[in-house]
């Protein structure tokens, strides 16, 4: 299985640690959320998860919601959950997930989506933090693109002593 | 076959396969001579955003001052030219297998040159071949199915902010380069500052920007608030005003250094003051939803918002128990909305010609809404009618840059006395600020001999770094019966840095910087209590600050 969970979540702290002092970045929501899979209880195809939020600052109002596709069962825990967060504190939610019978044969690779959420209503804006873990089926469908990118012939030609990467445009 | 033979097939093969375009990919285009002039338009397809996100409105737009070059299959220039401002193009010439390249960069037309590159420092370009002879008609159409509309939006939102720049500034923009790569996470979001390439800034000077990844992550090509921040930072090295330590901030803090306060309460401010102009002067030039108010800040991660604040009106509800926590000149947002009040009350002039006119070169001290506020003073000279309404739009954020009540005091042949008092009482509000120099607040108060006092600066805010010190009649400073000199700079037992700083901060909260001295009077007598910002105060504080003060009996 391909802990790419994990993997993200690694990306975005070595993004963050590599910020360095000379670099000034854009701002971040108060809010951090993780999901990875802590454990298997010993059934094929099932997992344990853990979902960790936390704020930087003290929030009264922080929802955090998991997003199950049709593809897995869940089997028994907790998706989400309202409250107050204070600073340092850590929120969990553990949750135990199954793939369904048809989703072996699916060529999929089902994604759980976490949020963490302090809302505001619809003129007041939100402020948000989502992460997400692809499970790999045995049978492992291709990974799907973030955006769908139409088929390009690329290539990279000099111009005036500058690097132009080159993309065919097909109408 | 003699050695002559096998060079003069060689040879022709060389040449047959330079005519016919080997250095593309797939089958080899036959050579054919091509004479033609082309015109087209060029276009990119942007994406709407409202308060929660995108909306799943796409519109075409056009693709402005963009260099185009009429190329040959040797990668010759036949011929090229800028689009206009309606996307147009024409070019004529004569070669071998001609295309037409869009680049993503602009021409000195746009008010500055800018290009978007990718990691490896490669200038993006969309071709599309010239078919036949004579007069031809190729436009572009970049969907946003393709990722090169990305680069094309990230073209069009800093040509929009160098056209914004150049209605306020007379000096010329330096070239801006910006770094995006699809499907890549490496770098993240910023602006790097210096010319050292290595790091995270391995091309040196310039915006980075975040380009997702195959399995999704975040992406930062249509967050046009996003970029519009990271362009705010580029004018302030640009202008030579930036002193920000950078790194990681948050929204909500509001206890910031006061240099990285400013500069990202700018890069927050930034891009509704764009969006507030094109939306007057350009309005098929926004991305926006037209319910957005123009001072909403959204990035997105996926299709929805996690950020979306309105800058000039941020809603309490992201602060604990409703308490407005977007206050005080350590806040970026607080400082982004005192910019928005100016920019409506004086308009966007006024605020550059201060931010390129004293902050760069005419104070010593850094960029902060501190040394903001002085060069507005100078440049100004606010009467009272203007002062009244700048004290309105900073007090509106528990910003003080005035006298306080008891300033009057500061003479130590005042009678005016502080009561020390017991149990939780508040202490007296008192303001450090001198627009002429540094303040300095004396204030009397009687003590009796063998008693002990707990005297202490609290609840400090707007980067007040205080320093206590307790002086006689003579104003020498005293030693008390425990043989303590009176002095005290930050209380005993403060811990500058919190388990989750990374790296290590000084926070201009209510505590970190405060002071406190334990005074048990050798005899009863009259004494001044003088509180000054800190000779020694860090970069991260101000010069000014809001603080209480407290004589506690104990």
């Amino acid at each position: 299985m391909n802990n790419q969970g994990l993997f993200g979540k690694a990306l975005l702290m070595a993004v963050c640690v590599m910020v360095s002092a000379m670099a000034v970045a854009k701002p971040l929501p108060p809010l951090q959320i993780s999901i990875t899979p802590e454990q298997s209880p010993g059934r094929e195809n099932t997992l344990e998860f853990v979902v960790r939020a936390s704020v930087t600052t003290d929030a009264q109002n922080v929802q955090i919601s998991v997003s199950i596709p049709k593809t897995l069962v869940v089997l028994r825990g907790e998706l989400q959950w309202q409250g107050p967060l204070l600073k340092g504190e850590e929120k969990l939610l553990r949750f135990t997930a199954s793939l369904a019978n048809n989703a072996a044969s699916a060529h999929d690779n089902p994604v759980i989506h976490v949020q963490a959420i302090i809302a505001a209503d619809h003129q007041s804006g939100q402020l948000a933090a989502s992460a997400f873990y692809r499970w790999q089926t045995t049978t492992g469908g291709a990974k799907a693109a973030a955006v769908q990118v139409q088929p390009l012939n690329v290539r990279v030609v000099e111009r005036h002593g500058i690097k132009v990467q080159e993309f065919e445009l097909r109408p | 076959m003699n050695v002559n033979g096998l060079f003069f097939y060689l040879l022709i093969f060389i040449l047959l396969n330079a005519l016919s375009g080997c250095g593309g990919e797939g089958t080899p285009t036959p050579a054919k001579t091509i004479s033609a002039t082309v015109t087209g338009v060029v276009q990119y397809e942007d994406r709407e955003y409202s308060y929660s996100g995108f909306t799943g409105n796409n519109e075409y737009k056009t693709v402005r001052y963009a260099v185009v070059d009429l190329v040959d299959r040797l990668g010759n220039i036949v011929d090229t030219t800028v689009t206009d401002e309606q996307g147009s193009y024409e070019l004529s010439g004569r070669g071998i297998n001609l295309y037409v390249r869009v680049m993503s960069m602009t021409a000195p037309a746009a008010g500055s040159e800018i290009e978007i590159r990718s990691y490896s420092g490669a200038v993006y370009a969309v071709r599309q071949d010239v078919d036949e002879d004579g007069d031809v008609t190729l436009d572009f159409n970049i969907s946003n199915q393709n990722r090169m509309a990305g680069a094309f939006n990230i073209l069009d939102v800093y040509t929009n902010a160098s056209l914004f720049v150049n209605e306020v500034s007379t000096s010329p923009l330096q070239p801006l380069k910006v770094y995006w790569q699809p499907a890549s996470i490496r770098y993240g979001t910023y602006f790097c500052q210096t010319n050292y390439k290595g790091g995270s800034c391995p091309r040196g000077k310039g915006i980075y920007l975040l380009g997702g990844s195959d399995s999704g992550g975040d992406t930062d090509e249509y967050d046009d608030d996003v970029l519009y921040h990271e362009y705010a930072h580029y004018l302030e090295a640009m202008v030579g005003a930036q002193d920000s330590p950078g790194g990681r901030h948050y929204l909500t803090d509001n206890d910031s250094d006061l240099r990285l306060a400013w500069s990202e309460g700018l890069g927050g401010f930034f891009p509704g003051a764009v969006k507030s102009w094109l939306k007057e002067f350009h309005p098929d030039r926004l991305s926006t939803h037209p319910s957005n108010n123009s001072t909403y800040f959204v990035d997105t991660v996926g299709s929805t918002a996690a950020i979306s604040i309105d800058m000039a009106n941020p809603s309490r509800v992201f602060c604990l128990w409703g308490e407005d926590c977007f206050v005080y000149s350590s806040s970026e947002v607080a400082v982004a909305k005192v910019l928005h009040g100016l920019r409506e009350t004086f308009g966007m002039q006024a605020i550059w010609n201060v931010f390129r006119g004293y902050m760069p070169s005419g104070t010593v001290h850094p960029s902060t809404l501190e040394s903001f506020w002085d060069g507005w003073i100078q440049q100004r000279s606010p009467d009272a009618q203007e002062l009244s309404l700048l004290h309105d739009i900073f007090e509106d954020r528990l910003i003080y840059y005035q006298s306080d009540d008891f300033e009057s005091d500061d003479d130590h042949e005042d009678s005016r006395k502080l009561a020390a008092c017991t149990g939780n009482c508040p202490g007296e509000r008192h303001y450090l600020y001198n627009h002429n120099g540094s303040d300095l607040d004396l204030i009397a108060f009687d003590a009796q001999s063998g008693r002990s006092y707990l005297i202490e600066t609290l609840d400090l805010s707007n980067g007040a770094d205080t320093q206590i010190r307790i002086l006689d009649a003579m104003q020498n400073v005293v030693i008390d019966q425990n043989g303590q000199t009176m002095v005290n700079n930050d209380r005993p037992g403060t811990v500058y840095c919190y388990q989750y700083d990374n790296p290590c901060r000084i926070h201009n909260d209510d505590s970190m910087l405060s002071s406190s001295l334990v005074f048990v009077p050798g005899e009863s007598a009259h004494y001044f209590i003088e509180v000054k910002t800190s000779p020694s105060k860090p970069a991260a504080a101000g010069r000014y600050g809001s603080y209480s003060l407290r004589i506690l009996e104990q």
